[in-house]
């Protein structure tokens, strides 16, 4: 599988790339309006529910976030995240799924997975959609 | 009257307290690998580690309060090792520093005269730890690891029913 790699926080993470429709910075482009009263951005008139990574990492992050716009089956979401890395392909035994029970919060992320010598955490797409 | 088996023990230290673990438990000790925090977890899960092709969960008992009767106030972020545990089909890490096998000879398995229950001086809160002396040498705590287990959320079917019982389904005490 593809994975778009980002970084927010302190952590690294995997975001599956078939879901991923643009990254946008608010500072740069004008198309993209963030209401954070509302926890949600507009692009183009599509709303999308604001998931910011960076807050669940443990560090509050000083810079205004980049925004990983997804969608998948008619769902759709905006990450925030400090930037986005790369994309990878990972094969798909590389991954390995996180255990339920070390959860006390709705879960985020899913599994983890090997890039490149470095442990990375997969979104979990179910859950952010 | 209690039952006597012969053990050994996996002694280590955690947040600057020596415990032990019977070695029937241990797996593996490691050297510590990177640890990846994990949004969402428990605060007692110092997060996970990539091992021979699994998410291991790594644990901070430093960080487990309900274990101490006044809990540290800094986990083990920094212990060296990690003691690599098999209970029931999960495998879980211990952060752990200092870590040496100690013939036990034999001990009870339940309380008897070799055995104290937490007293004063015992940092655990009741029934999370025992101490014995083992054959005859300075005392030493050994960790219940049903009960400690079940307490931090791991699932084992031997012990899920207990731990309903007790109220300890949900670690985070919700």
């Amino acid at each position: 599988m593809k994975l778009l790699l980002v970084r927010a926080g302190r952590g690294r993470f995997g975001v599956a790339a078939d879901a991923v429709i643009q990254i946008l910075d608010p500072a740069i482009d004008p198309d993209l309006k963030v209401a954070v009263e509302q926890g949600e951005v507009v692009h183009r008139g599509r709303r999308f529910p604001i998931e910011d990574l960076r807050e669940e990492t443990g560090r509050p992050s000083v810079a205004a976030p980049v925004y990983v716009l997804l969608e998948k089956d008619g769902r759709c979401a905006a990450v925030g995240v400090d930037c986005a890395e790369s994309i990878r392909d990972v094969d798909d035994g590389a991954v390995a799924p996180l255990p339920g029970f070390i959860f006390a919060l709705p879960r985020r992320v899913q599994a983890l997975v090997e890039v490149e010598g470095d442990a990375v955490l997969l979104l979990d797409m179910a859950a952010i959609l | 009257m209690s039952r006597p088996r012969a053990t050994a023990l996996l002694k280590f230290r955690i947040a600057g307290t020596e415990v032990a673990l019977p070695l029937g438990v241990v797996r593996e000790v490691i050297e510590r690998p990177r640890v990846v925090p994990v949004p969402g977890s428990h605060p007692h899960v110092a997060g996970v580690a990539l091992a021979r092709g699994l998410a291991l969960p790594v644990y901070d008992l430093g960080r487990f309060e309900r274990l101490w009767v006044v809990p540290p106030t800094t986990g083990d972020e920094s212990a060296a090792s990690l003691i690599v545990c098999a209970w029931g089909e999960v495998l879980i890490g211990l952060l752990g520093r200092e870590v040496d096998l100690i013939e036990a000879g034999t001990i009870p398995e339940d309380s008897g005269e070799a055995v104290d229950q937490s007293g004063a001086d015992v940092p655990f809160r009741s029934g999370y730890a025992r101490r014995v002396a083992p054959g005859g040498r300075d005392r030493v705590m050994i960790l219940e690891a049903a009960r400690l287990f079940a307490s931090m959320g791991i699932p084992d079917p031997r012990v899920r029913e207990a731990g309903e019982e007790d109220g300890e389904k949900d670690p985070a005490g919700r």
